[in-house]
């Protein structure tokens, strides 16, 4: 079965890298460019994992996963937050509200898709 | 007993009257010298040796008063003679400076009579003795209360100098200060302490801080950090206020204990440092750094994926030329991604309020993959990379990725500055005292002596920039630095020109106490113990 991912991301150029990288590995990406979208996006297409960025236009990172966690439709889905901004207890904040990980841009291509592979299909 | 009794001058102008006199001495066993004038009784006086001079009161006044005074002047006791039977015949004689009288109608008894006079003098002279003694004593003591009295007064002059200079400095500092006494009440507030915990000292002084109102936050702040000094020496806090001039005020509080001259707690000192500037500076740093990262990694997460995936082939085949050219792209956006991430640490480390972002985490996390970025390039060297881990799995409690950043930057130097075909060698092992060391080993080039405290300054290179054979902007060592001293340790260098480095430091083990107490209030730094 083919698995799917979920970007949330404003920048295009993100989307697009991120997408050529995870689509070489097997999977079908979908993406929104802001958190409306994408939660919108999570209830109509339930991927398997969820690329969430922290700045964005509108609602932030941080509001989205809220707001995906706190969704009965979404809030099984593993979602890894994905930001190229320091964060003082980033990590910490991230797993205090319920994202399987964190990760940083720039990021390895490999390890990127080691960590979607690790997380991809854990729904609870 | 006839040697022991004195020798007596009897001065009497009329023979028939002394020679009974001196002959009634001279047999109760004194020795006898008569002088029927005036002038011999001097005589014999200057002689010496005369205890006792008996006058006849029938010399003319003028000679009586000479010689009474002549033998006052030698040390004979002067006596009159006369019927002492009469109490006028006493007075005349005391009159005229005699200390007694002898009857010469009854010379028979005149022996008795200077005895009994004697005795009164050595009495009178024992008693003088004593009273002189002690009017020595008393104006030894005058003397010496006189002293301390000025030394005291001297003493006291300097105390309220020394008081009024410290009061001057207490009210003109630019920061708040609160003292509480051992009982835990108020003795001292300076007008800036006033201003920040909107209390008046007339109010404040003599009463606890938890009774008093203002500035119920900052003084709840205090309050707690007060009843932590039964267990700490001192308690720093950053604490976040509202002002009524001003929208908020970041104050930094110090709190200490201040001991007697016996070394025990007198009681407790608040200093408050206003750092709403510093802070706010700090603020728009951090976030200017952090829109700096974005901005810049976004872009390079564009190149770096896109060349990564080009080298891998998902693009299509390559010709060599241009797989060189891709591998290069993706070489300099490493590089050009690491340079960021250290500017970036740079700005951290240098803000007041890193070492935040500390936690509890296992040892073995934190070596896994600690060498893993530096295998391939040391490969393409042949040089030999081992890393070896002799602790058991403890928890550490450090910021984790900054811990990773520094040991990481001395490993990545190590197998810089190494030759081809050479070895460097990472260990962590357990120090005499129990802290887990770091250390980092080649066989590299080494450091001169001259440059191994340089060498963790900002931008320092030991090579001239312009022609320098190894790449880096001189701030890896520099960041290692900050890194490992804000976790309370240093990094210590061993090394000689040409013949390999050692860089090492030690953690302290992790224990809980330390972790608790950093977590008092909202915004805190970490408590010096």
């Amino acid at each position: 079965m083919e698995r799917t991912v979920l970007i949330i991301e404003d920048e295009k150029l993100i989307i697009v890298s991120t997408q050529m990288v995870l689509e070489a590995a097997g999977f079908r990406v979908e993406s929104a460019t802001n958190g409306e979208d994408g939660i919108a996006k999570a209830k109509s297409m339930s991927p398997d994992l969820v690329l969430l960025d922290i700045m964005m236009p509108g609602i932030d990172g941080w509001e989205t996963l809220t707001r995906l966690k706190r969704d009965q439709e979404t809030s099984g889905i593993p979602v890894i937050i994905f930001t190229a901004r320091e964060h003082a207890r980033g990590h910490q904040k991230s797993a205090e509200m319920g994202a399987a990980d964190y990760f940083r841009k720039p990021f390895e291509p490999d390890e990127l898709i080691e960590l979607v592979e690790k997380h991809v299909g854990q729904r609870t | 007993m006839a040697t022991n009794e004195a020798t007596i001058l009897v001065a009497d102008p009329d023979p028939a009257a002394a020679r009974p006199l001196a002959a009634a001495l001279t047999a109760d066993g004194f020795t006898v010298v008569v002088a029927p004038t005036a002038a011999t009784a001097l005589a014999s006086l200057a002689g010496g040796g005369v205890q006792v001079m008996t006058v006849a009161l029938t010399f003319p006044l003028v000679e009586t008063d000479a010689l009474v005074s002549a033998a006052v002047l030698h040390g004979a006791l002067p006596l009159a003679v006369g019927d002492a039977g009469q109490p006028a015949m006493l007075q005349t004689a005391m009159a005229i400076g005699c200390r007694g009288c002898v009857d010469g109608l009854a010379p028979a008894a005149a022996g008795a009579a200077v005895r009994s006079a004697l005795q009164r003098q050595r009495g009178v002279a024992r008693q003088r003795e004593q009273y002189q003694r002690l009017r020595f004593q008393y104006q030894e003591l005058r003397r010496q209360c006189a002293q301390q009295t000025e030394r005291f007064q001297e003493t006291q002059e300097t105390f309220f100098l020394d008081l009024s200079r410290m009061m001057t400095i207490i009210s003109n500092i630019m920061d708040g200060i609160v003292f509480v006494d051992r009982d835990g009440n108020v003795t001292l507030m300076n007008p800036v302490a006033e201003d920040l915990l909107g209390v008046r000292s007339f109010l404040a002084l003599g009463k606890p801080l938890a009774a008093l109102s203002g500035c119920d936050d900052l003084l709840r702040v205090l309050v707690a950090d007060h009843r932590q000094m039964a267990d700490l020496k001192e308690v720093t806090q950053t604490v976040e206020v509202p002002h009524t001039q001003q929208d908020l005020l970041y104050i930094k509080t110090i709190t200490s204990r201040v001991l007697d001259y016996r070394g025990q707690v007198a009681g407790i000192l608040s200093v408050l440092k206003d750092v709403t500037a510093e802070f706010k500076s700090d603020q728009l740093k951090n976030q200017y750094l952090s829109i700096v990262a974005h901005e810049l990694r976004t872009p390079l997460t564009g190149i770096k994926t896109f060349s990564t995936m080009m080298c891998k082939g998902a693009l299509g085949a390559l010709t060599e030329r241009q797989q060189r050219v891709v591998e290069s792209i993706r070489e300099q956006s490493l590089r050009l991604e690491h340079q960021i991430d250290k500017l970036i640490n740079l700005g951290h480390l240098e803000s007041d309020n890193y070492g935040q972002d500390r936690e509890v985490f296992p040892l073995s996390d934190f070596v896994t993959g600690l060498i893993a970025p530096f295998e391939q390039p040391a490969r393409d060297r042949q040089i030999e990379l081992q890393f070896a881990c002799a602790v058991e799995d403890l928890p550490l409690h450090a910021d984790r990725a900054d811990l990773r950043r520094a040991c990481q930057a001395l490993i990545e130097n190590a197998v810089k500055f190494t030759a081809d075909g050479g070895k460097v060698w990472v260990h962590v092992r357990h120090r005499a005292d129990g802290s887990v060391e770091f250390a980092v080993k080649d066989t590299g080039i080494g450091v001169d002596p001259r440059y191994q405290r340089r060498i963790f300054e900002k931008f320092f290179q030991v090579e001239d920039p312009l022609t320098r054979h190894h790449g880096g902007a001189g701030l890896g060592l520099f960041v290692s630095r900050g890194i490992v001293e804000a976790h309370g340790s240093r990094i210590e260098v061993s090394s000689r020109l040409g013949q390999g480095a050692e860089f090492s430091f030690a953690l302290p083990l992790y224990q809980r106490r330390a972790v608790e107490s950093t977590a008092v209030a909202a915004v805190s730094a970490p408590v010096q113990q």
